[in-house]
């Protein structure tokens, strides 16, 4: 369904240009949660945003393609990307509160979505958000992180696309927040749809995920089921980085 | 008999709030809250997002005032002619730590200054903090804008440890930071407890952190403490209902309806007490 092959992911800049990340290729189906382990400035953020073609033209070089159900992504009309991105694969990015317009009240979102409040609020009330009445006259400001990642997370799935994509979700929220968000992505995945995650957080990553790859230095390993994953022999480049996860135990 | 570096008797905040679907509001962000820390010890304060743990930090440090109750404090120097205070906390790292446009050696020499009041070169006393920190003497000509998050970090962390406190309040110091470096975070923390002689309070959501290396912990909850006690003790046999809730959603294996149904109680308990 997604097929991805980048040859590389560069910053132009002449001076300081460098490559971000070579050589990724992956094919990703249907069914399944697909998590990308990597430490801190790995390239995982990049890598992600390249997909949908996300990264400013006038920053990033990107050579390579993306196939979405055989077509290549990197060579879509800006119409038909829009509509990629509205409809079939949808992102939850990092920072959330400054994603949605502090000038806007939330009731703006609601409306650019096309549901009806009736829909809406059905959704709000599984999220354990507060009710539509309430929530939709508030700013992003006024939310907290937890709520600010509940709701992109609810945006993101109203349109039921087929595959959401989602950046450190874990990062600013709490326990009770994170096991939300894994039981509503566990409940997304059919066999038509699929979830990819970018995280470091490699207990969220254990529980959440059915196969996991590891970015490091640029290059990503295989995906390989979450169980042999957590059990990795020498020669495989995240043992090192799980052995600091089993000290801290 | 203990030996207390600190005791908070009784402490509340309150602040006034407005908020566009409410109005205006007084809200009380810490409840009534008491606890005494032992000199030496490591303190782990945990609970959710918005439970008052970075609040209660800054009354400890002195930014807010409480509304009500008294904080006491022993320490073992003779602060009172001091500028800098025997207290000091640790902001949390988001980016913003050092001043992006000033010379790590400048922000340094500062704080040497205004410890001993006088202006010399410091720069030897400067390259051993620096060796302390495990940070490359070249870090020295470096600005704030040309640090990573880490190193950032540690050269606040090397400003205060230049005050030689008694007490050092780390806030949230391992979020947004991959395991490894939060191994070698650990692993510092202890160093400099030991080579200063520091009592430490640390804020953390992530409960695993804390149980590594803290020896006693305060859960809150809503502006209150839920449960105060040794680490060991709170984690293995939890007696408050919130503590045992927070354990089992550090497994991330809660169901949706212990999520909901915790979630509608403390909207109950709201009520009730709105009512």
């Amino acid at each position: 369904m997604l097929k991805v092959d980048i040859k590389k992911i560069s910053l132009i800049d002449k001076i300081y240009g460098k490559t971000i990340v070579q050589d990724i290729s992956f094919d990703l189906n249907p069914g399944k949660i697909f998590t990308i382990l990597g430490k801190n400035g790995s390239g995982k953020s990049t890598l992600i945003k390249s997909l949908t073609m996300l990264l400013d033209v006038r920053v990033y070089s990107t050579q390579g393609s993306a196939f979405w159900n055989g077509e290549n992504i990197f060579l879509m009309n800006n119409e038909r990307l829009l509509n990629l991105r509205k409809k079939e694969i949808r992102y939850v990015l990092q920072d959330l509160t400054n994603n949605f317009d502090p000038l806007k009240k939330l009731k703006y979102y609601f409306d650019k979505t096309g549901f009806s409040i009736v829909q809406i609020s059905a959704q709000l009330k599984s999220f354990l958000l507060p009710d539509y009445d309430l929530i939709s006259k508030l700013h992003s400001y006024e939310i907290s992180g937890g709520m600010a990642q509940r709701l992109s997370l609810l945006l993101a799935l109203l349109p039921k696309p087929k595959l959401i994509i989602l950046d450190e979700p874990t990062s600013a929220v709490d326990y009770t927040n994170i096991n939300l968000i894994k039981l509503k992505l566990k409940e997304f995945v059919t066999t038509e749809s699929f979830v990819l995650i970018v995280t470091q957080d490699i207990a969220f990553a254990k529980e959440v995920s059915d196969e996991i790859a590891f970015l490091q230095n640029g290059k990503l390993s295989e995906f390989d089921s979450t169980d042999s994953f957590f059990n990795p022999t020498d020669e495989n480049i995240h043992a090192g980085f799980l052995k600091s996860y089993h000290e801290l135990e | 008999m203990k030996d207390i570096i600190l005791k908070a008797e009784n402490i509340s905040y309150k602040v006034d709030k407005r908020n566009s679907f409410t109005g205006f509001e007084s809200v009380e962000i810490i409840k009534n809250i008491s606890f005494g820390i032992e000199r030496g010890n490591v303190l782990g304060i945990a609970g959710e997002s918005g439970s008052g743990k970075s609040t209660l930090a800054k009354i400890l440090t002195g930014i807010y005032l409480p509304s009500s109750g008294r904080i006491e404090t022993e320490f073992i120097k003779d602060w009172s002619n001091s500028q800098p205070k025997p207290i000091q906390i640790l902001f949390q790292n988001d980016g913003e730590l050092i001043n992006p446009f000033r010379k790590v050696k400048d922000v340094l020499n500062e704080a040497f200054e205004l410890k001993t009041g006088t202006k010399n070169n410091f720069s030897k006393d400067v390259n051993e903090l620096l060796n302390i920190l495990q940070l490359p003497q070249t870090i020295n000509q470096n600005k704030g804008s040309q640090l990573s998050g880490g190193e950032q970090q540690r050269i606040a962390l090397a400003r205060i440890l230049i005050v030689e406190p008694e007490l050092l309040i780390l806030d949230e110091p391992f979020s947004s930071q991959d395991v490894e470096s939060q191994l070698n975070l650990i692993n510092l923390i202890k160093k400099i407890k030991a080579d200063f002689n520091l009592t430490v309070i640390c804020i953390s959501h992530d409960l695993k952190i804390l149980r590594s290396f803290t020896d006693e912990i305060l859960i809150m909850f809503k502006g209150e403490i839920a449960e105060n006690g040794i680490t060991n003790a709170v984690f293995t046999n939890p007696k408050h209902e919130y503590t045992k809730f927070l354990l089992s959603a550090e497994s991330l294996s809660l169901s949706y309806h212990e999520i909901q149904s915790f979630h509608l109680k403390y909207e109950q308990d709201q009520r009730n007490k709105n009512s």
